[in-house]
């Protein structure tokens, strides 16, 4: 009772990204075990120490998932499933962020929508830019 | 034969670890992956998507139960993302020796919250003044949740704004340096210098380590340290292992869980230094 009465939660936000962020988890983790499955079959098997090519060599994040929606210069077989799961794990925060720059927008809370809105132009320049 | 199920094998432990001692997977993780044989920045860059993992499946309970406060942890987010930028960037530049030492160093910090430290130096020293500043007022950073032990509604609100964003922001440097989500030192910035209750500043740290590793995530995707095939074990496994390690929590007493946070924080840290004195001498 005393915690409906708390009018300064975000009551909304928090239950969408909270969502956003279980959503997230459980792709990502889907897409890594399908990976790891996969790699036992693969001739690289199961050892993470002999000589191999696991290295992602793009020059930024959305580059990277340009690739990926085009289907251009894929990395193959176990390493294509692994690497959808990291981009969905770099994703979920910042899909989190930008939900919570449209409930502050929304809201008319002009302060938090401008603080948002830094922390997520840091973010994307951050993915953009290296 | 350091392979797949054994690296799972490995972060199940540690997640649960983490989970107990309340260090997280990361800088359990970064250790043991020198140990065998993995060159220190791989290392780091891999473990950083792990804290993502991490972050996003304890924020899920964390925001559901309202203990998480978003607006704090946006506004601190400023601080340790711009921090941890600039760490992965210093990362890609300097020599792996002086990491292991500022590793060490660093997890050194995780005794700040206890014994003769926490009396002396965060009590006399760094305790928030109980006035609030012109700039806290402003952003107006408070809150309230439920304690369930209590059954009664708890309410706060964030004083020294200013100094508590630098606080975070040396927190971001040091995660994005280290590979690490600096956990420990988050909360003890929120705490202390920032007054909020215990259970706040360990939620909202969750929330902020997830966005804090997001962008050093960047830096090391483009700089190819990032080891898909390291990375995809410790995502799975210490995410199964956070779930194991919060159910075992409330079960485990106070003075087991302190002795386990020294032992292992102790030997992460005689291990970096080993490390550390054995590449000077090469």
């Amino acid at each position: 009772m005393a915690l409906i009465l708390y009018k300064k939660n975000d009551s909304r936000l928090e239950t969408v990204m909270s969502c956003i962020f279980g959503l997230g988890v459980i792709v990502a983790s889907l897409f890594v075990i399908i990976g790891i499955i996969l790699s036992h079959h693969s001739h690289t098997g199961l050892d993470l120490l002999k000589e191999r090519s696991d290295f992602i060599h793009k020059s930024n994040f959305f580059r990277l998932v340009n690739a990926l929606i085009g289907g251009r210069n894929l990395p193959k077989g176990p390493l294509l499933f692994v690497t959808l799961g990291m981009v969905s794990l770099v994703l979920t925060p910042l899909l989190a962020v930008a939900a919570s720059f449209v409930y502050f927008a929304l809201t008319k809370n002009l302060k938090f929508a401008f603080i948002t809105l830094v922390v997520m132009a840091i973010l994307i320049t951050s993915l953009a830019v290296h | 034969m350091f392979s797949i199920p054994v690296l799972i094998l490995i972060s199940i432990l540690v997640g649960i670890l983490g989970s107990l001692t309340g260090l997280g997977g990361a800088s359990i993780l970064v250790p043991i992956l020198v140990i065998f044989g993995i060159p220190m920045k791989e290392a780091v860059a891999s473990t950083m998507a792990t804290i993502i993992a991490t972050s996003a499946s304890s924020s899920v309970f964390n925001l559901r139960n309202k203990i998480a406060n978003v607006r704090i942890a946006l506004y601190l987010e400023i601080f340790t993302v711009t921090g941890a930028i600039l760490g992965a960037t210093v990362t890609k530049v300097i020599s792996p020796v002086y990491l292991y030492f500022f590793f060490a160093a660093f997890l050194l910090t995780s005794f700040m919250r206890v014994g003769v430290f926490r009396r002396i130096v965060l009590e006399r020293m760094l305790s928030p003044s109980k006035e609030l500043d012109r700039f806290s007022r402003f952003l107006d950073l408070d809150g309230g949740y439920v304690d369930a032990v209590r059954d009664r509604l708890i309410e706060y609100r964030a004083r020294n704004a200013f100094w508590g964003g630098m606080g975070m922001f040396i927190a971001g440097l040091a995660a994005g340096m280290l590979g690490i989500g600096a956990g420990a030192f988050k909360v003890t910035v929120q705490e202390n210098v920032l007054g909020l209750p215990p259970k706040v500043s360990s939620a909202t740290s969750n929330l902020i380590i997830g966005m804090t590793a997001l962008a050093a995530t960047s830096v090391y995707l483009s700089c190819g340290f990032l080891n898909l095939m390291l990375m995809a074990p410790m995502v799975v496994g210490t995410a199964a292992g956070g779930i194991i390690g919060g159910k075992l929590l409330n079960r485990a007493t106070d003075s087991f869980l302190r002795i386990l946070f020294f032992t292992v924080v102790s030997i992460l840290i005689v291990q970096m230094l080993g490390k550390g004195i054995v590449s000077l001498w090469h």
